[in-house]
């Protein structure tokens, strides 16, 4: 008698990681996500992507970088 | 220049709310263009007044050449902007303020008055247009809201909505257009 229950997949090892920042904001009206912040304020969960890009901009810093 | 009437439009981010996955708060500022139907719309305005009060020191020193003390210089030391209006229209939030109150459940509950801890803070988005339906201001300001009497013009209203324009906040920003 077949199953109808497949297997549970592995997950692959190729799969990017998706990872966030938490970042720290130089400068006064940079948006992240939708909101605007103000210079001072710390931010959580922030796309990496985003950060790196925002970073080389100087509107913020990078404080440390997690998987999601 | 030209002939102004304005049509006052506003919306209110209030600190705590969560938008778009955000918690609002001081450092926190909704994009209003994308996150409009998030914002709580605030009642029609009928009057909207800005009050602007400067508290500043005067520096007097003896005029040139004479005895008699005048102004030699002025320093400013405080801003107090306020931000009041005349609305039509009242909501759970605005009775939260009359009757000083803590938070209501919505949209109907029971109250303690005068139980308020902290006065409500938020971002007062305001979007003005001319009777020519232009838009002359727009734009975000940190407040904090009371309901208080007021005089607009000759008219007292007794309980009208004031927003006191927390002035340090790097954030606060109006774009005026259609005026030259």
């Amino acid at each position: 008698m077949k199953s109808d229950t497949n297997p549970p997949k592995e997950a692959s090892k190729d799969a990017p990681v998706k990872q966030v920042a938490r970042v720290k904001i130089l400068e006064s009206g940079t948006m992240i996500r939708r909101c605007l912040r103000a210079a001072g304020a710390i931010v959580d969960a922030v796309p990496l992507s985003d950060a790196e890009y925002k970073q080389k901009e100087g509107k913020l810093t990078i404080l440390s970088v997690s998987d999601a | 220049m030209k002939d102004l009437i304005l049509g006052v439009h506003i919306w209110f981010a209030r600190d705590g709310a969560t938008i778009d996955g955000d918690v609002v708060d001081a450092a926190t500022l909704p994009d209003f263009a994308t996150t409009e139907d998030e914002w709580l719309k605030l009642p029609s305005v009928e009057g909207f007044e800005v009050r602007l009060n400067k508290q500043v020191v005067k520096r007097r020193a003896p005029v040139s050449g004479g005895g008699r003390f005048g102004v030699r210089k002025t320093i400013p030391i405080s801003t107090e902007l306020t931000y009041a209006f005349d609305v039509q229209e009242w909501s759970k939030m605005l009775f939260e303020l009359l009757f000083g109150a803590d938070a209501i459940a919505s949209p109907a509950g029971t109250f303690v008055p005068g139980t308020m801890a902290e006065p409500i803070g938020g971002w007062l988005y305001l979007d003005a247009f001319s009777h020519e339906d232009q838009r002359i201001v727009a734009g975000a300001v940190r407040v904090e809201l009371t309901v208080d009497a007021f005089k607009f013009g000759e008219n007292l209203n007794a309980h009208a909505l004031l927003a006191e324009v927390i002035v340090g906040n790097e954030l606060n920003e109006h774009t005026l257009t259609n005026l030259t």
